[in-house]
Protein backbone atom coordinates (compact mmCIF):
# COMPACT_ATOMS: atom_id res chain seq x y z
CA UNK A 1 0.00 0.00 0.00
CA UNK A 2 1.45 3.36 -1.03
CA UNK A 3 1.69 6.37 1.26
CA UNK A 4 -0.90 8.15 -0.89
CA UNK A 5 -3.35 5.25 -0.45
CA UNK A 6 -2.75 5.33 3.29
CA UNK A 7 -3.41 9.07 3.43
CA UNK A 8 -6.59 8.58 1.39
CA UNK A 9 -7.67 5.77 3.74
CA UNK A 10 -6.92 7.98 6.74
CA UNK A 11 -10.02 9.94 5.67
CA UNK A 12 -11.94 6.98 7.07
CA UNK A 13 -10.01 5.97 10.16
CA UNK A 14 -8.94 9.51 11.07
CA UNK A 15 -12.34 11.13 10.63
CA UNK A 16 -12.80 12.07 14.33
CA UNK A 17 -9.36 13.71 14.35
CA UNK A 18 -9.99 15.54 11.10
CA UNK A 19 -13.41 16.82 12.15
CA UNK A 20 -12.29 18.17 15.54
CA UNK A 21 -9.07 19.61 14.15
CA UNK A 22 -10.75 21.14 11.09
CA UNK A 23 -13.08 23.13 13.32
CA UNK A 24 -10.18 24.48 15.41
CA UNK A 25 -8.09 25.19 12.31
CA UNK A 26 -10.88 27.02 10.49
CA UNK A 27 -11.59 29.31 13.45
CA UNK A 28 -7.88 30.11 13.74
CA UNK A 29 -7.54 30.70 9.98
CA UNK A 30 -10.42 33.20 9.99
CA UNK A 31 -9.00 35.04 13.01
CA UNK A 32 -5.53 35.03 11.42
CA UNK A 33 -6.91 36.88 8.39
CA UNK A 34 -8.09 39.70 10.67
CA UNK A 35 -4.98 39.74 12.85
CA UNK A 36 -1.91 37.96 11.36
CA UNK A 37 0.10 38.77 14.51
CA UNK A 38 -1.91 36.06 16.28
CA UNK A 39 -0.43 33.31 14.08
CA UNK A 40 2.49 32.38 16.43
CA UNK A 41 0.02 32.00 19.30
CA UNK A 42 -2.23 29.85 17.10
CA UNK A 43 0.70 27.61 16.23
CA UNK A 44 1.44 27.10 19.93
CA UNK A 45 -2.24 26.49 20.63
CA UNK A 46 -2.46 24.00 17.81
CA UNK A 47 0.59 22.08 19.04
CA UNK A 48 -0.86 22.07 22.55
CA UNK A 49 -4.20 20.72 21.28
CA UNK A 50 -2.61 17.66 19.64
CA UNK A 51 -2.18 15.59 22.86
CA UNK A 52 -5.75 16.42 23.89
CA UNK A 53 -7.24 15.36 20.54
CA UNK A 54 -4.97 12.30 20.52
CA UNK A 55 -6.27 11.28 23.94
CA UNK A 56 -9.89 11.83 22.93
CA UNK A 57 -9.56 9.95 19.65
CA UNK A 58 -7.61 7.00 21.06
CA UNK A 59 -10.76 5.53 22.59
CA UNK A 60 -11.18 1.79 22.98
CA UNK A 61 -13.74 1.78 20.14
CA UNK A 62 -11.18 3.22 17.78
CA UNK A 63 -8.59 0.66 18.93
CA UNK A 64 -10.96 -2.19 18.01
CA UNK A 65 -11.32 -0.80 14.52
CA UNK A 66 -7.54 -0.52 14.23
CA UNK A 67 -7.28 -4.17 13.19
CA UNK A 68 -9.50 -3.53 10.18
CA UNK A 69 -6.81 -1.20 8.87
CA UNK A 70 -3.83 -3.24 10.14
CA UNK A 71 -5.16 -6.06 7.95
CA UNK A 72 -4.89 -3.70 4.99
CA UNK A 73 -1.18 -3.20 5.62
CA UNK A 74 -1.23 -0.09 7.78
CA UNK A 75 0.98 -0.28 10.84
CA UNK A 76 -0.21 0.70 14.32
CA UNK A 77 2.01 3.78 14.30
CA UNK A 78 0.73 4.88 10.89
CA UNK A 79 -2.83 4.40 12.11
CA UNK A 80 -2.18 6.70 15.05
CA UNK A 81 0.11 9.26 13.42
CA UNK A 82 -1.06 9.81 9.81
CA UNK A 83 -4.24 11.81 10.65
CA UNK A 84 -2.26 14.14 12.94
CA UNK A 85 0.54 14.60 10.41
CA UNK A 86 -1.89 15.37 7.57
CA UNK A 87 -3.88 17.71 9.81
CA UNK A 88 -0.73 19.55 10.93
CA UNK A 89 0.45 20.04 7.34
CA UNK A 90 -3.00 21.36 6.37
CA UNK A 91 -2.94 23.68 9.39
CA UNK A 92 0.44 25.20 8.48
CA UNK A 93 -0.62 25.67 4.84
CA UNK A 94 -3.81 27.37 5.94
CA UNK A 95 -1.93 29.61 8.37
CA UNK A 96 0.50 30.67 5.62
CA UNK A 97 -2.40 31.48 3.29
CA UNK A 98 -4.30 33.32 6.05
CA UNK A 99 -1.15 35.24 6.95
CA UNK A 100 -0.63 36.35 3.36
CA UNK A 101 -4.25 37.43 3.00
CA UNK A 102 -4.19 39.17 6.40
CA UNK A 103 -1.03 41.16 5.65
CA UNK A 104 -2.30 42.01 2.15
CA UNK A 105 -5.57 43.33 3.56
CA UNK A 106 -3.93 45.27 6.40
CA UNK B 1 4.72 -15.67 -2.28
CA UNK B 2 5.72 -19.32 -2.08
CA UNK B 3 3.08 -22.03 -2.11
CA UNK B 4 3.93 -23.38 1.34
CA UNK B 5 4.53 -20.85 4.07
CA UNK B 6 5.40 -21.21 7.70
CA UNK B 7 4.90 -18.74 10.49
CA UNK B 8 6.57 -18.97 13.85
CA UNK B 9 5.94 -16.63 16.76
CA UNK B 10 8.14 -17.61 19.66
CA UNK B 11 9.29 -16.41 23.09
CA UNK B 12 6.36 -14.04 23.38
CA UNK B 13 6.56 -12.25 26.68
CA UNK B 14 3.90 -9.77 27.71
CA UNK B 15 3.18 -8.06 31.00
CA UNK B 16 0.82 -5.27 32.00
CA UNK B 17 2.55 -3.70 34.97
CA UNK B 18 3.06 -6.44 37.55
CA UNK B 19 0.69 -8.83 35.78
CA UNK B 20 2.56 -11.31 33.62
CA UNK B 21 0.19 -12.44 30.84
CA UNK B 22 2.55 -14.33 28.55
CA UNK B 23 5.87 -15.66 29.78
CA UNK B 24 7.23 -17.64 26.86
CA UNK B 25 4.36 -18.41 24.53
CA UNK B 26 4.76 -19.69 21.02
CA UNK B 27 2.52 -20.53 18.09
CA UNK B 28 3.32 -21.93 14.71
CA UNK B 29 1.26 -22.29 11.54
CA UNK B 30 1.82 -23.45 8.02
CA UNK B 31 -0.04 -23.65 4.76
CA UNK B 32 -2.44 -26.55 4.60
CA UNK B 33 -2.84 -26.87 8.36
CA UNK B 34 -5.09 -25.35 10.98
CA UNK B 35 -3.57 -24.64 14.37
CA UNK B 36 -5.98 -24.39 17.29
CA UNK B 37 -5.28 -22.41 20.44
CA UNK B 38 -7.26 -23.23 23.54
CA UNK B 39 -7.07 -21.72 26.97
CA UNK B 40 -9.22 -20.54 29.81
CA UNK B 41 -10.43 -16.93 29.97
CA UNK B 42 -7.63 -14.48 30.64
CA UNK B 43 -4.80 -16.79 29.67
CA UNK B 44 -3.65 -14.42 26.93
CA UNK B 45 -4.90 -15.98 23.70
CA UNK B 46 -6.17 -12.69 22.27
CA UNK B 47 -3.11 -10.87 23.59
CA UNK B 48 -0.87 -13.33 21.78
CA UNK B 49 -2.69 -12.65 18.50
CA UNK B 50 -2.62 -8.89 19.04
CA UNK B 51 1.12 -9.06 19.71
CA UNK B 52 1.63 -10.89 16.42
CA UNK B 53 -0.46 -8.28 14.58
CA UNK B 54 1.39 -5.39 16.15
CA UNK B 55 -1.59 -4.00 18.04
CA UNK B 56 0.10 -4.61 21.40
CA UNK B 57 3.81 -4.21 21.93
CA UNK B 58 5.17 -7.20 23.90
CA UNK B 59 8.29 -7.06 26.06
CA UNK B 60 9.79 -9.75 23.86
CA UNK B 61 8.76 -11.59 20.71
CA UNK B 62 10.43 -13.42 17.88
CA UNK B 63 8.53 -13.79 14.60
CA UNK B 64 9.75 -15.51 11.50
CA UNK B 65 8.11 -16.16 8.14
CA UNK B 66 9.56 -19.15 6.32
CA UNK B 67 13.33 -18.76 6.46
CA UNK B 68 13.33 -15.05 5.64
CA UNK B 69 16.23 -13.21 7.23
CA UNK B 70 14.37 -9.90 7.39
CA UNK B 71 10.67 -9.26 7.17
CA UNK B 72 8.70 -6.01 7.28
CA UNK B 73 6.93 -6.73 10.57
CA UNK B 74 5.55 -3.18 10.70
CA UNK B 75 3.12 -4.04 7.92
CA UNK B 76 2.36 -7.60 8.93
CA UNK B 77 -1.28 -7.17 7.90
CA UNK B 78 -0.24 -7.59 4.29
CA UNK B 79 0.64 -11.22 5.09
CA UNK B 80 -1.62 -12.14 8.00
CA UNK B 81 -5.32 -11.32 8.21
CA UNK B 82 -6.73 -11.14 11.69
CA UNK B 83 -10.31 -11.55 12.85
CA UNK B 84 -10.46 -9.98 16.33
CA UNK B 85 -12.80 -11.11 19.05
CA UNK B 86 -15.09 -8.09 18.63
CA UNK B 87 -16.66 -6.50 15.56
CA UNK B 88 -13.94 -4.71 13.68
CA UNK B 89 -15.50 -3.32 10.51
CA UNK B 90 -16.18 0.39 11.19
CA UNK B 91 -19.91 0.76 11.99
CA UNK B 92 -20.54 3.45 9.39
CA UNK B 93 -18.90 1.49 6.58
CA UNK B 94 -21.06 -0.55 4.19
CA UNK B 95 -20.40 -4.25 3.78
CA UNK B 96 -19.75 -3.72 0.07
CA UNK B 97 -17.11 -1.09 0.82
CA UNK B 98 -15.36 -3.32 3.38
CA UNK B 99 -15.29 -6.25 0.95
CA UNK B 100 -13.97 -3.99 -1.79
CA UNK B 101 -11.12 -2.71 0.43
CA UNK B 102 -10.18 -6.29 1.32
CA UNK B 103 -10.36 -7.38 -2.33
CA UNK B 104 -13.04 -9.99 -1.70
CA UNK B 105 -15.89 -10.63 -4.12
CA UNK B 106 -19.16 -9.79 -2.36
CA UNK B 107 -21.10 -12.23 -4.56
CA UNK B 108 -19.21 -15.03 -2.82
CA UNK B 109 -20.84 -14.04 0.46
CA UNK B 110 -24.26 -14.06 -1.21
CA UNK B 111 -23.53 -17.57 -2.51
CA UNK B 112 -22.39 -18.56 0.98
CA UNK B 113 -25.61 -17.22 2.45
CA UNK B 114 -28.32 -15.70 0.20
CA UNK B 115 -29.65 -13.54 3.05
CA UNK B 116 -26.75 -11.13 2.39
CA UNK B 117 -28.17 -10.43 -1.06
CA UNK B 118 -29.64 -7.09 -0.02
CA UNK B 119 -26.99 -6.12 2.53
CA UNK B 120 -24.23 -4.87 0.25
CA UNK B 121 -25.13 -1.19 0.68
CA UNK B 122 -26.07 -1.45 4.31
CA UNK B 123 -23.87 -0.01 6.99
CA UNK B 124 -22.45 -2.48 9.46
CA UNK B 125 -24.29 -0.81 12.35
CA UNK B 126 -27.60 -1.69 10.66
CA UNK B 127 -26.88 -5.43 10.84
CA UNK B 128 -27.17 -7.80 13.78
CA UNK B 129 -24.06 -8.87 15.68
CA UNK B 130 -24.28 -12.39 14.26
CA UNK B 131 -24.65 -11.18 10.68
CA UNK B 132 -21.64 -8.90 11.05
CA UNK B 133 -19.63 -11.78 12.52
CA UNK B 134 -20.47 -14.07 9.58
CA UNK B 135 -19.61 -11.37 7.04
CA UNK B 136 -16.35 -10.49 8.82
CA UNK B 137 -15.25 -14.09 9.06
CA UNK B 138 -16.08 -14.81 5.44
CA UNK B 139 -14.19 -11.68 4.40
CA UNK B 140 -11.08 -12.47 6.45
CA UNK B 141 -10.95 -16.09 5.33
CA UNK B 142 -11.32 -15.19 1.66
CA UNK B 143 -8.84 -12.32 1.57
CA UNK B 144 -5.67 -13.23 -0.28
CA UNK B 145 -3.07 -13.72 2.48
CA UNK B 146 -0.53 -16.25 3.65
CA UNK B 147 -2.10 -16.69 7.08
CA UNK B 148 -5.36 -16.07 8.92
CA UNK B 149 -5.83 -15.68 12.65
CA UNK B 150 -9.39 -16.17 13.87
CA UNK B 151 -10.13 -15.13 17.43
CA UNK B 152 -13.40 -16.62 18.68
CA UNK B 153 -14.98 -16.88 15.22
CA UNK B 154 -17.90 -19.03 16.41
CA UNK B 155 -19.06 -16.60 19.09
CA UNK B 156 -22.62 -15.33 18.65
CA UNK B 157 -23.42 -17.32 15.54
CA UNK B 158 -26.02 -20.04 15.06
CA UNK B 159 -24.92 -23.72 14.94
CA UNK B 160 -25.78 -23.90 11.24
CA UNK B 161 -23.27 -21.15 10.51
CA UNK B 162 -20.66 -22.73 12.78
CA UNK B 163 -20.81 -25.80 10.55
CA UNK B 164 -20.67 -23.72 7.38
CA UNK B 165 -17.68 -21.80 8.75
CA UNK B 166 -15.93 -25.04 9.64
CA UNK B 167 -16.36 -26.16 6.02
CA UNK B 168 -15.01 -22.82 4.83
CA UNK B 169 -11.95 -23.17 7.08
CA UNK B 170 -11.28 -26.68 5.72
CA UNK B 171 -11.62 -25.31 2.19
CA UNK B 172 -9.38 -22.28 2.75
CA UNK B 173 -6.57 -24.10 4.55
CA UNK B 174 -5.41 -25.48 1.21
CA UNK B 175 -4.13 -22.02 0.33
CA UNK B 176 -3.13 -20.58 3.70
CA UNK B 177 -2.14 -21.36 7.25
CA UNK B 178 -4.92 -20.76 9.77
CA UNK B 179 -4.77 -20.17 13.51
CA UNK B 180 -8.04 -20.42 15.40
CA UNK B 181 -9.10 -19.90 18.98
CA UNK B 182 -12.54 -20.34 20.50
CA UNK B 183 -14.18 -21.58 23.68
CA UNK B 184 -16.31 -23.99 21.62
CA UNK B 185 -13.39 -26.39 21.89
CA UNK B 186 -15.05 -29.38 20.26
CA UNK B 187 -15.81 -27.32 17.17
CA UNK B 188 -12.22 -26.07 17.20
CA UNK B 189 -10.76 -29.56 17.63
CA UNK B 190 -12.81 -30.87 14.70
CA UNK B 191 -11.13 -28.45 12.26
CA UNK B 192 -7.60 -28.36 13.65
CA UNK B 193 -4.56 -30.34 12.65
CA UNK B 194 -2.36 -29.06 15.47
CA UNK B 195 -3.63 -28.09 18.88
CA UNK B 196 -2.05 -25.91 21.54
CA UNK B 197 -3.10 -24.86 25.01
CA UNK B 198 -2.14 -21.60 26.67
CA UNK B 199 -1.73 -21.83 30.42
CA UNK B 200 0.19 -19.72 32.92
CA UNK B 201 1.81 -17.78 30.07
CA UNK B 202 3.22 -20.86 28.32
CA UNK B 203 2.11 -22.87 25.29
CA UNK B 204 1.62 -26.60 25.59
CA UNK B 205 1.12 -28.89 22.58
CA UNK B 206 -1.99 -31.02 22.96
CA UNK B 207 -2.15 -34.52 21.51
CA UNK B 208 -5.10 -36.14 23.23
CA UNK B 209 -8.20 -35.21 25.16
CA UNK B 210 -6.45 -36.47 28.30
CA UNK B 211 -3.91 -33.67 27.87
CA UNK B 212 -6.76 -31.14 28.14
CA UNK B 213 -7.96 -32.81 31.35
CA UNK B 214 -4.40 -32.93 32.69
CA UNK B 215 -3.99 -29.18 32.11
CA UNK B 216 -7.32 -28.48 33.79
CA UNK B 217 -8.99 -27.10 30.68
CA UNK B 218 -11.89 -29.56 30.80
CA UNK B 219 -13.18 -31.76 33.61
CA UNK B 220 -13.77 -35.00 31.70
Amino acid sequence: MTLLSKIRLSGKFGKPVYVISALITLVMAVLAVFDPLLIPSFILLKLASIPVIFYLSASSARKQKMYFYINLGISRNEYLIIPFAVDLIAFFLLMIISGFIGYAVS
Amino acid sequence: MQSHNTLLADSVQLAFGQMQVLQSAFITARTGRVAGVLGRNGTGKSCLFKCIMGGIKPQNMFIRFNEEPDTDYGHIGERIKYLPQHEFIPPKMTLGEAFSLYGVDYDGLVTFDPKFHTYQRRMVRELSGGEVRIAEMYMVLNTPAEFCILDEPFSNIAPKYVEKMQDLIREQKAAKGIIISDHLYEQVISVTDDLFLLRDGFTFPIKTRDDLIHHGYILR
